[in-house]
């Protein structure tokens, strides 16, 4: 069932990537004090190559749940 | 699956029992008849300081939920040994965990849904319009309580339900810290300090939380791209999967 979650997602990243490009950061910008994180962090790039890492720590972690199920 | 759902529903029979819906449907009366009272003092502009007070409001309760629920899940079985019975049956300890996680998304969602259906209401009256993107605002506040409600799990399999709270919660806040106060705070002008350095490098590798606030992209009517939200949307699965896969090593390990 994780396996088939992690499935999903990378089918959301490249669905999602594929659909729209990433957003212009200027759209998400406002003149706030403490927008700089803000503004970084609505950056779609961005928020691809953190997807992109949790996936890869995904699939280690399952490839070790398979190992402990299968010495079982 | 069919044993992963069945603890998923029992999760859910348990919370409707500990009458926690009653907190959410007062909550949710509550960010109601804020855009009122906000609305009452009759300026313009107003409307964007009610959506954002709500969503703010919102935003904390989601938090707070997650947090309360989350961290009382697995040692309050294991305290009340009902969790025993339960893996004596054909199940697996991860299907355990993942059907506890489903029945706390579910109500989790549930709740922050409901909530968020109130403030669309509460600023829909205000401004005479359906506000449905508030909705899309309250999904992914549910998201991120998801995600949170995932982190929490993990730390609650082989912690107390104190110890997991506030492990979840120190993930939260540093997760969430401001690049702009960690410049101020930890570094001088031109000096590249250490402790700067090491904040920086664990948030990267900690859940970031604040991909999932759109309030001032929803305050002030922004477009919002279905990419991103479908980026957000898989950002947070991968971070759910894999705090339960992790979960389920170190609950496999750990001797009841």
């Amino acid at each position: 069932m994780i396996a088939a979650l992690i499935v999903v997602c990378w089918l959301l990243v490249c669905g999602s990537a594929w659909a729209a490009a990433p957003p212009p950061i200027e759209v998400y910008y406002h003149a706030e004090f403490f927008s700089e994180p803000w503004r970084h962090a609505k950056g779609a790039s961005d928020l691809f190559a953190r997807t992109a890492w949790v996936l890869g720590a995904d699939l280690l972690l399952l490839g070790l749940a398979v190992r402990r199920s299968r010495r079982r | 699956m069919g044993e992963s759902l069945a603890v998923a529903r029992l999760t859910l029979l348990e919370l409707s029992r500990r009458q926690l819906a009653w907190v959410t449907v007062f909550f949710a009366v509550v960010l109601a008849v804020i855009p009122q009272l906000i609305g009452a003092f009759g300026m313009t502009g107003f409307e964007r300081v009610s959506k954002d007070a709500c969503l703010t409001l919102l935003g904390w309760f989601a938090i707070g939920i997650a947090l309360l629920l989350a961290a009382t899940a697995v040692p309050g079985d294991v305290e009340r040994r009902t969790v025993y019975p339960l893996l004596a049956r054909p199940m697996s300890r991860d299907q355990y965990l993942v059907g506890k996680f489903l029945g706390l998304a579910a109500w989790i969602a549930g709740s922050v849904m409901l909530c968020g259906a109130a403030i669309a209401l509460g600023c829909g009256a205000i401004s005479h319009a359906l506000e449905a993107r508030l909705l899309v605002g309250a999904a992914l506040e549910a998201l991120k309580a998801c995600v949170l409600a995932a982190v929490t799990l993990l730390f609650a399999t082989r912690t107390g339900p104190v110890a997991a709270g506030i492990a979840a919660l120190a993930v939260y806040i540093i997760a969430g810290l401001s690049d702009a106060y960690v410049g101020f705070f930890l570094e001088g002008e031109g000096v590249l300090s250490l402790a700067a350095w090491l904040v920086r490098a664990v948030k990267t590798v900690l859940p970031d939380f604040e991909v999932f606030h759109l309030k001032n992209a929803l305050v002030h009517d922004e477009p919002l791209r279905f990419g991103y939200l479908a980026a957000l949307a898989a950002y947070g699965l991968a971070w759910i999967s894999g705090c339960l896969l992790a979960a389920g090593l170190v609950f496999g390990r750990h001797d009841l």
